[in-house]
C-alpha cells in the first residue's frame, strides 16, 4: 500500500516552493502526497489528517514559528488520539529549534539543501509500520 | 460529527482500500434519501472548486455531505498528487462536510475500484448526499456511471466546435451539464453547442439543463443545487432511480468477476497457447469457465 502524507504549511507562511518540491519528490517515490493550500490553521490540518488518515503530517515552515507551530499539531493529535502519526518538519529551521523539535518527539528535520532522498527514506524507515498492515 | 467518529471512518476507508472486509451495522442497506451524484469532465475545467461549493451549499441547506475526491495514480511509481481537497474551502471539514482524497490506484475508468465500498460506507454512516468527484477525463472514461445516480458533467469554455459536440463518449452520460469559468469569453457558445447536444436527450421525461457557472464565485451554485435536487426527484419519480442502482451493481459485479479471473489465471498465456495451436479458443473458454465453477463450488463448500 503507497504510504499516504500530508503536506502543509499551516499558520502565516507564504513560502510554499520548497514544500511543492518535496511533494513532486514523494510522488515520484511512490507515495499519495495530499497537498493543502497555504494559510490553513493547525486546527484544519490535524481535522484533514484524520479524515484522509494519513500516515505522515509534513509541516513546512520559513517563518522562524516551526517549533510553536509543531507542538500545537501534537498537542491536537493526542488529543484525537491520532499520536501514531509520524511528523516531519521541513523549511528554514534554526539551530536552537532543533532541540524544541527533538523536545517534541520530532526527529526528521530538513532544511534548506536536504537531499530529496534522504527525506524519503527517512518516510520509509520511519512511517508506523502497523498503520499500514492489517491490525 | 465528533473527530474518533471521523476518524473510525476514515480507518474503514482504509481497510476498503488495503482490499479489507469491513463489517459496519447497515452496510447492505440503501438509505432511502441518498443521493450519489458523480461530478466528471475534463482537467482543469475546475471540477473541484464546483465540488466544494456544491458540498458547502448542499451542507449549508442541512444534508450531511461526503466528498470522495480521485485523482489518477502515476503508472510508472504508483505515487499521486492528490490535490482536488486544495481547491475546495478548507473549513468544510470543520463545518461537517467529510472529505477523502483518493489515488486511482491503476483503474483506468476515472474512479478507484474502492470507490462503490467507500460510498456504501459513507451511507451506512448516515451522509445522505455523497459527492464524487472523478479524475480529469477524456472521451471515454465512464466509470462513474456504475455508481453515481446522477451525473454532472463540468465543461469549461472553448473545448471545441459542435463536432466534438457530436462524439460519442463522456458529453453521452451527463444528467447536468454546468459550462463553468462562465466569465471567460466564449462560453455562451459552448452553452448553446451543448444544449444542442442535449437536444436529443437519453431519457423521456428529463432534458438535461445546461448552468452557467463561475464556480470561483459561487455564482451559477444555487441554481445547480435546485437542479441536482429536480434529477433526484425524476429518478425517483419515473423508477430510473432503481433501474441504474441495478445496473451499477451489475456492472461491478461483472468487473469483480473479470478481475478474480484474470487474478488466477494469466489470459496472455492463454491466449499465447491458442496463438500457438496447444488449444482451440473453444477449449481455452471451456477450461476458464470450468474453473470458475470449480473455485465457485469451492467457496459453497466452505
Amino acid at each position: 500500500m503507497p504510504i499516504r502524507v500530508l503536506l502543509c504549511n499551516p499558520g502565516l507562511d507564504g513560502h510554499d516552493r520548497g514544500v511543492k518540491v518535496v511533494a513532486r519528490s514523494l510522488r515520484d517515490a511512490g507515495m499519495e502526497v495530499i497537498y493543502l493550500p497555504l494559510r490553513t490553521t493547525v486546527e484544519q490540518v490535524v481535522q484533514v489528517s484524520i479524515q484522509e488518515d494519513v500516515d505522515v503530517i509534513g509541516i513546512s515552515n520559513l517563518s522562524a514559528t516551526i517549533v510553536p507551530t509543531c507542538e500545537h499539531v501534537v498537542k491536537l493529535l493526542r488529543e484525537a488520539r491520532a499520536q501514531d502519526v509520524l511528523i516531519v518538519a521541513g523549511g528554514i529551521v534554526l539551530k536552537q529549534d532543533r532541540e524544541g523539535l527533538q523536545a517534541l518527539g520530532i526527529q526528521g528535520v530538513f532544511g534548506p539543501g536536504s537531499p530529496m532522498q534522504e527525506i524519503v527514506s527517512y518516510i520509509q524507515e520511519h512511517v508506523r509500520t502497523s498503520a499500514r498492515g492489517p491490525q | 460529527m465528533q473527530l474518533s467518529q471521523q476518524r473510525a471512518l476514515a480507518r474503514q476507508i482504509s481497510a476498503l482500500e488495503r482490499g479489507e472486509p469491513v463489517a459496519v451495522p447497515g452496510l447492505q442497506e440503501m438509505p432511502p434519501g441518498l443521493h450519489v451524484i458523480g461530478v466528471t469532465g475534463p482537467p482543469g475545467a475546475g471540477k473541484s472548486v464546483l465540488v466544494g461549493q456544491l458540498a458547502k451549499h448542499l451542507s449549508g441547506l442541512g444534508h450531511r455531505v461526503g466528498v470522495l475526491a480521485v485523482d489518477p495514480s502515476s503508472p510508472v511509481t504508483g505515487g499521486a498528487i492528490l490535490g482536488d481537497r486544495l481547491r475546495m474551502p478548507v473549513d468544510l471539514a470543520g463545518s461537517g462536510v467529510f472529505i477523502r482524497s483518493l489515488a486511482s490506484r491503476g483503474a483506468l475508468g476515472g474512479l478507484a475500484a474502492v470507490v462503490p465500498a467507500c460510498v456504501q460506507v459513507l451511507a451506512a454512516a448516515g451522509f445522505e448526499c455523497v459527492v464524487i468527484e472523478t479524475v480529469g477525463v477524456g472521451q471515454n472514461e465512464t466509470d462513474i456511471l456504475t455508481i453515481a445516480d446522477t451525473v454532472l458533467l463540468v465543461q469549461s469554455p472553448g473545448a471545441g466546435d459542435d463536432i466534438q459536440g457530436l462524439k460519442a463518449g463522456i458529453l453521452e452520460i451527463g444528467d447536468v451539464f454546468a459550462v463553468n469559468k462562465c466569465d471567460l469569453p466564449g462560453s455562451q457558445q459552448t452553452v448553446n453547442t451543448l444544449r444542442e447536444v442535449v437536444d436529443a436527450p437519453r431519457h423521456v421525461g428529463w432534458r438535461p439543463p445546461v448552468i452557467c457557472t463561475t464556480a470561483l464565485a459561487g455564482e451559477g451554485v444555487v441554481q445547480l443545487v435546485e437542479v441536482l435536487g429536480q434529477h433526484r426527484q425524476w429518478l425517483e419519480r419515473s423508477g430510473e432511480l432503481s433501474r441504474r442502482r441495478l445496473r451499477g451493481i451489475e456492472q461491478q459485479l461483472r468487473s469483480a468477476l473479470l478481475q478474480a479471473v484474470q487474478s488466477r489465471h494469466s489470459l496472455s498465456d492463454i491466449a499465447a497457447r491458442v496463438i500457438n495451436g496447444e488449444v482451440t479458443l473453444q477449449q481455452a473458454i471451456a477450461q476458464l469457465v470450468t474453473s470458475v465453477e470449480v473455485s465457485k463450488s469451492r467457496a459453497e463448500m466452505e
